[in-house]
């Protein structure tokens, strides 16, 4: 297991690496079936790390069913995946958006356990950061960018990518990468133009 | 990207502040772009959180997957890679016959809520054919001559019809013709005085109040009569 956080990112246009190993699993082979179980190991321990930074605790059944939710999904998905990010990038985004909701489950039956002051001590409800959008709504309309404009988007946030090195590894000009981007920090500002009035 | 755009593009990511002398020269001369700027410094930031969040998340679980995640994680695929989807022709034969049977009771239900149809009610597929239930089918004075059919409506009645019996089945000479508002009728001697050996009956479910209109018609039944 590669520690990278760009592992599979190749110089030409994305992850195409990760685009054949997953032809390749979903083609039931049995050595990219062993490399994509290597490649995913990290999604419990995944779960479990963005479960704490988001301050929200799941009981062990709980986490158990997620979990489960999303390698199902994981699977599923993966004749969908395009190489827009790695793949423990795009198994995030299954395990943020499983993670939302099973939360957003346990928000809906706490209401009516909220009258039961014996258990009200045992309660904890994560606190949302004040004033922030929910990472995985900004990350599904950066999906909604469209390639090739996403792809810029998400290699120079999530990836951590210089505009340089952006340009080099697409081999564009620095200054189409540059316009790309605004152009889609421009679109991304209209999609979450909702979000951002409510913070203000 | 034109000098404006390269300007704010310089402003979002934080290589000019916006209380450089290039920045406010902008907002001065395009004060619309300040609010703009704004917005897009705001996009960037949740960006930059996101991306931050993921790349956190992901070397956290790197360094703290066990060996048990791992054994868990390929339990899962494997399990779900055995679980082989079924081959694409049977996938389309499953559709095809989804549709067909889909289809079929579409039809039934459309046929079902189709009102009955008004010719067929006695000697059709909704009712059968009328049955006569007296016996021996024989035609004698003082005895009953019953049959079995759907109740009338208020506004319908049954006609009797007697003609002479024809051997070929071709309708013979009419003898009498009744109405009546229930599935039977009692022959008088003198009814049948004048009548064949054998004659044969029709009855019909006609519409009473528009000039007999006929809404049904059963075969016709061989009676014989006895004096």
């Amino acid at each position: 297991m590669s520690s990278s956080p760009n592992e599979g990112l190749d110089a030409s246009t994305g992850y195409d690496a990760d685009v054949e190993l997953v032809r390749r699993a979903t083609a039931r082979e049995p050595q990219a079936l062993d490399e994509l179980i290597q490649r995913w190991a990290c999604v419990p321990a995944m779960l479990r790390a963005l479960q704490r930074r988001v301050g929200a605790r799941l009981n062990a059944d709980e986490l158990a069913e997620v979990e489960q939710c999303i390698l199902a999904a994981l699977w599923t998905k993966l004749l969908e995946y395009e190489g827009r990010a790695a793949l423990e990038s795009w198994a995030f985004r299954f395990v943020q958006l499983e993670l939302h909701k099973a939360l957003d489950r346990r928000r809906r039956s706490r209401r009516v356990a909220l009258v039961d002051l014996e258990r009200l001590a045992e309660i904890s409800v994560a606190v949302p950061q004040a004033s922030a959008i929910e990472p995985a709504t900004v990350r599904s309309c950066v999906d909604r960018l469209g390639s090739p404009t996403s792809e810029i988007v998400s290699l120079r946030h999530y990836d951590d990518l210089s505009f340089e090195e952006i340009a080099r590894r697409r081999g564009e000009a620095l200054s189409a990468v540059k316009a790309r981007y605004y152009r889609g920090l421009e679109r991304l500002r209209v999609l979450l133009e909702p979000h951002l009035r409510r913070q203000s | 990207m034109n000098r404006d755009d390269e300007l704010l593009a310089s402003i979002v990511e934080g290589e000019l502040t916006e209380d450089s002398p290039q920045a406010r020269e902008l907002f001065v001369r395009r004060p619309e772009l300040r609010e703009r700027a704004v917005e897009l410094v705001a996009v960037r930031r949740e960006l930059d959180r996101g991306g931050e969040l993921e790349r956190a998340v992901i070397a956290d679980s790197r360094a703290e997957t066990s060996e048990a995640d791992r054994a868990r994680v390929a339990r899962a695929l494997t399990a779900r890679v055995a679980s082989r989807r079924a081959p694409r022709w049977a996938r389309i034969a499953v559709i095809a016959a989804g549709v067909v049977i889909m289809g079929v009771a579409g039809r039934y239900v459309v046929r079902r809520a189709e009102p009955p149809a008004q010719v067929n009610v006695l000697n059709g597929a909704v009712d059968g054919t009328v049955e006569l239930l007296s016996s021996a089918s024989t035609l004698a004075a003082g005895q009953a001559l019953e049959w079995n059919a759907r109740p009338l409506a208020p506004s319908e009645r049954f006609k009797l019809q007697f003609r002479a019996f024809e051997a070929g089945g071709e309708p013979g000479k009419l003898l009498r013709e009744i109405r009546c508002a229930s599935a039977t009728w009692t022959p008088t001697v003198a009814d049948l005085a004048a009548w064949p050996e054998q004659v044969s009956l029709t009855v019909l479910r006609v519409e009473a109040d528009n000039a007999d209109r006929e809404l049904a018609r059963s075969p016709r039944f061989s009676l014989r009569v006895s004096r």
